[in-house]
């Protein structure tokens, strides 16, 4: 049976070689974190290369360069054309780098409240509405519940991952949101 | 579905090493392509949705993946790594390593292995 792993990165660690080669495989992997974000968001979309270049006005080589490039060659102009030829928005955002991951998750934790302060003011206006918002509340305590008891059960002393300079995320999508549901509701079945 | 894996042959880790020591730059490019495939595969799941300069398409559902992408400082030799996208098994298999002489030779034995899978033999 072959030995199966979840990353590249994963994989290199456990192939025969010098620590500086894995290193130079690492950094080009994470200096190119964007590029590679943008080229997950073209194929998701279903674009080729020449589609979205046709699509943002362009030639098809500006895109192969920009989703091969390092992280400081991306302007924010690339960004903002691939969101729009996408359907998207670009959010930018800045962070303390001495910002912990348990700060991190406060943080979200009180905009998910703010959040649904604001859905409940807004339910108050329609009694339909008001019913929806209740039962999405239902929902949300599931899936946090959820989220958290797989969270928990994750535990079995992994390394750390390196924390890099750029975060890169993935823009919140519906799907992932739904995935969340079928599975708590598979969990509470 | 079950989450994208990726594993490699015994052939691929001696190319690996060989390729370490006397073409460096190439495997680190196309070390780096492949992430970006197995990334989007990952999210994806369905690998004819992936196009790239970089990614051509092989008989039998196999993958070449070249040392293309971005700007590169130093004239790099042509490189492929052969991979298949299993999508029953959810695996990215890592096959060989090779250059444009040995192309046909290579397909070949990526051809056998996808042949060996297909029939049940998984190692």
């Amino acid at each position: 049976m072959m030995e199966t792993y979840k990353s590249v990165l994963e994989l290199i660690k456990n192939l025969p070689g010098e620590d500086s080669f894995k290193e130079l495989v690492e950094n080009e992997i994470q200096g190119k974190r964007l590029a590679k974000l943008l080229f997950y968001l073209r194929c998701k979309g279903n674009f080729s290369q020449k589609e979205l270049a046709h699509k943002i006005g362009c030639s098809q080589s500006r895109i192969s360069k920009i989703e091969g490039a390092p992280n400081e060659e991306i302007t924010v102009k690339d960004l903002e054309d691939y969101a729009k030829a996408l359907g998207l928005q670009v959010e930018l955002g800045f962070s303390n780098s001495s910002t912990r991951l348990v700060d991190r998750i406060k943080y979200h934790a009180f905009r998910i409240k703010e959040c649904l302060e604001r859905l409940s003011v807004i339910s108050k206006r329609d009694e339909k509405i008001e019913e929806g918002v209740k039962k999405f509340y239902k929902e949300v305590f599931v899936n946090m519940n959820t989220i958290i008891t797989r969270s928990f059960s994750k535990f079995h002393g992994q390394e750390p991952q390196k924390r890099s300079l750029v975060n890169v995320s993935a823009p919140v999508e519906k799907i992932d949101y739904e995935r969340v549901v079928e599975t708590s509701s598979s969990v509470t079945k | 579905m079950a989450e994208w894996q990726i594993t490699k042959t015994d052939k691929f880790i001696r190319d690996f090493e060989y390729y370490q020591k006397k073409h460096p730059n190439e495997l680190v490019a196309v070390m780096g392509n492949v992430d970006t495939y197995f990334r989007t595969l990952k999210k994806l799941s369905n690998p004819l949705q992936i196009q790239a300069g970089f990614i051509h398409r092989e008989p039998a559902g196999i993958k070449a993946i070249d040392q293309k992408g971005g700007k590169q400082k130093i004239k790099l030799q042509q490189t492929r790594l052969y991979v298949y996208p299993d999508i029953d098994r959810s695996t990215l298999f890592l096959f060989t390593i090779g250059n444009k002489t040995n192309q046909s030779e290579d397909i070949r034995y990526c051809q056998e292995m996808v042949k060996k899978l297909k029939g049940g033999g998984g190692s």
